[in-house]
């Protein structure tokens, strides 16, 4: 097992304040691609009435990384983050198919894209409108769900 | 010449009001696009507005028994959340009026290239149209028939193997509409339309990207509470944003707008909330690099209201 960045920060989705209107994946898109299309969005809003964001969680061991025939995939030196050499990718979607959390993309033309969460700045957060999104440490981000859990402890959605 | 043929999409794709109209004709299974003078589109403003003008002129019909359907994305339809889509109607000499549908169907029909889509004719036995890009299908859709709106959706997503795939069901299970025309289950029961798809792989361009933004933000602040429109309080949450306008309530503004006019206004744009006039008209001038003052919005509105009821206009 190797080494757990516990002081990374990654971008947390509180998925109970999600409301699924869908301005990330406008705003993501227009940031990454310079036009609108949410099929381009590296964090994509799935469900109906339970919305529910999805982008890359950035694995301390990632399976993409691992299974990449031609390791295009790489963790950044300087940010920690996975990212995809997009000249060495051969559209395989081996990641598409090994991550079990849907966290990396094939867009609209055919490049394989994940978040990376703008190179520390994530365009999304700022735009959000019900502060579901942020960047934090994971345990930043867990305590702030046990203090909202505590808080609304009859409403924090529904669990069946 | 304000309406014309012309062959496929919209080889650019773009939030403005440039009005490409896909006509599909179900009775002898043919389609072909129309181009809209953009003048009189952005006239009319987009979505509800620009199908209330080609019902009232017979545009891309002239048969009384087409029994034209119109699906309108408005003006901001898919550059914001929330973005609706009109839907008019018309059946025989009676207008079966005007629905603001939900969802991204409409961002992604003007993703594929269109700005309306108009159903005429009736097939005579269950379709489904499919819209890729500018290539369209009409596919068979005695499948799916029987079907409801939500296995409908997830059908064709799945035979199409493409979870982008945006679908609007029409047809109730089994056609379970009652042959009265009276709703619009009726209309496309008799039309033996069960859906129609979309899927778009064009982006929309935004003129200006940081006034996009700033205006984005501060229509933010009326989805977070902070802002009151007409004593209506956004209640952001997991819960469907609900918001009402009050009949008669009007937002500042000027010349300030009946709540029945405000809500042509917003049909049309297909954006259904902005704090004030102005943030919305920042809106769309960054959306759309056209810049509405509030007397064009009051004019469009009245051109609407005439087309809609029937009267004319200069």
């Amino acid at each position: 097992m190797g080494v757990i960045d516990r002081k990374r920060k990654n971008l947390i989705i509180m998925h109970e304040l999600c409301n699924g209107c869908g301005l990330c994946e406008i705003i993501c898109a227009l940031e990454h691609e310079g036009y609108i299309n949410r099929a381009c969005s590296r964090i994509r809003t799935t469900g109906g009435l339970r919305p529910f964001p999805q982008i890359c969680l950035q694995c301390d061991q990632p399976l993409c990384l691992e299974n990449c025939p031609v390791s295009a995939i790489e963790r950044s030196a300087s940010t920690g983050l996975l990212t995809v050499d997009d000249e060495r990718c051969i559209s395989c979607r081996c990641c598409v198919i090994t991550c079990p959390f849907g966290g990396t993309r094939e867009d609209c033309e055919g490049r394989m894209v994940r978040c990376d969460l703008c190179g520390g700045e994530p365009e999304c957060t700022a735009y959000c409108p019900t502060g579901a999104l942020s960047v934090s440490t994971v345990q930043d981000a867990a305590g702030r769900k046990r203090r909202l859990f505590a808080s609304n402890a009859d409403q924090c959605g529904d669990w069946d | 010449m304000i309406l014309k043929q012309v062959q496929g999409c919209r080889k650019e794709i773009s939030g403005i009001p440039i009005g490409r109209m896909l006509v599909v004709d179900l009775t002898n299974s043919e389609w072909h696009s129309m181009a809209i003078d953009s003048e009189t589109a952005a006239g009319f403003l987009g979505g509800r507005g620009v199908s209330a003008y080609l019902l009232a002129r017979r545009c891309g019909f002239e048969n009384r028994h087409a029994e034209p359907a119109l699906f309108s994305p408005g003006l901001l339809t898919g550059a914001i959340p929330f973005g609706q889509t009109a839907l008019t109607t018309f059946s025989g000499s009676k207008s079966m009026g005007v629905l603001s549908l939900q969802g991204l169907w409409g961002g992604e029909l003007k993703m594929a290239g269109f700005d309306h889509i108009m159903i005429t004719g009736r097939s005579d036995t269950p379709v489904a149209v499919k819209i890729t890009n500018g290539h369209i299908a009409i596919d068979d859709a005695a499948e799916i028939w029987d079907q409801d709106c939500r296995a409908t959706g997830e059908q064709i997503r799945s035979l199409e193997g493409d979870q982008n795939l945006q679908t609007m069901v029409l047809a109730g299970p089994g056609g379970t509409g009652s042959g009265s025309m009276e709703t619009l289950n009726d209309l496309f029961t008799v039309k033996k339309l069960k859906a129609i798809s979309v899927r778009g792989t064009g982006g929309l361009k935004i003129f200006d990207i940081p006034g996009y933004k700033k205006a984005i933000r501060e229509a933010l602040l009326l989805f977070a509470g902070k802002h009151e429109l007409n004593n209506c309080v956004i209640k952001p949450g997991r819960e469907q944003v609900d918001i009402t306008f009050s009949a008669g309530r009007q937002i500042a503004g000027d010349p300030p707008f009946s709540g029945e006019e405000l809500q042509i206004i917003l049909d049309c744009l297909g954006f259904a909330r902005a704090p004030d006039i102005e943030s919305m008209i920042s809106l769309i001038y960054s959306i759309t690099g056209r810049r509405y003052s509030a007397e064009d919005l009051a004019g469009a509105v009245q051109r609407i209201m005439l087309a809609e009821t029937g009267g004319t206009w200069e």
